[in-house]
């Protein structure tokens, strides 16, 4: 093997390891949570959500139904993040 | 309105007076009833909320929001239920006959207590969605 060569291996896997890296960090997801009608509401979605391992930010809108999550996807799965509201009083589902 | 479920009485009077005093109670099921209609009218937005802190979470949770379109018809029972028993422990100490709850300084003392007990939960219950967007 070449120095070249050698050179252009070792770029490539810090190159995956960099993008291994970029895909366990935080993603955003817009979940639709219409059951959350009153004012306590988002109060009681967003404690549940925080409480999911992984979850870094949360923020709960009455006016449109809705929770953005931002969480960490080698820790947290959407089911988990669905499962959590649904456990709280309010089933949730991915908003497209 | 709902039927209270009579307390457990203590087992020990000072007189006469303040047993029958027990015996005869609109008051104590208007606080009761008071109560409950306060819990009920708390229970579709505040409940999972301190369910969720404490740490009991579960999918019967799910059932507690249906009760929020009833949430004013259990304010307004529990207002009524406190204007009556208001009503009753505070009018003047000669208007009562002897043995009624409102004659006897220590009895109604702590009528007074459980009355404005009720009176703050209800009025937590009530205002909790004005303060509730400081929390979002």
């Amino acid at each position: 093997m070449s120095l070249k060569t050698f050179r252009h291996t070792l770029v490539a896997a810090a190159l995956a390891l960099a993008s291994t890296a970029a895909l366990a960090e935080l993603k955003t997801v817009t979940l639709s949570v219409p059951g959350m009608d009153c004012a306590a509401c988002p109060i009681t979605v967003k404690k549940a959500l925080s409480r999911v391992p992984g979850v870094s930010e949360v923020a709960a809108s009455l006016e449109k139904k809705e929770a953005v999550v931002t969480y960490d996807d080698s820790k947290a799965t959407l089911d988990a993040l669905t499962k959590a509201t649904a456990n709280a009083g309010y089933p949730s589902s991915v908003r497209q | 309105m709902a039927v209270a479920e009579p307390l457990n009485q203590p087992a020990t009077f000072a007189t006469d007076e303040e047993r029958d005093a027990t015996k005869r109670k609109p008051e104590r099921a208007a606080l009761a009833a008071g109560g409950l209609a306060a819990l009920l009218a708390g229970a579709c937005c505040l409940g999972p909320l301190i369910l969720v802190s404490i740490g009991m979470s579960g999918a019967g949770l799910a059932y507690l929001p249906r009760l929020e379109p009833y949430r004013p018809l259990f304010l307004a029972v529990g207002a009524l239920a406190l204007a009556f028993a208001w009503q009753r422990i505070y009018r003047p100490a000669a208007e009562c006959k002897p043995g009624e709850v409102c004659a006897i300084p220590r009895v109604r003392r702590g009528y007074k207590i459980g009355f404005w007990s009720v009176a703050a939960l209800l009025l937590v219950v009530f205002v909790h969605p004005y303060f509730a967007p400081l929390f979002y």
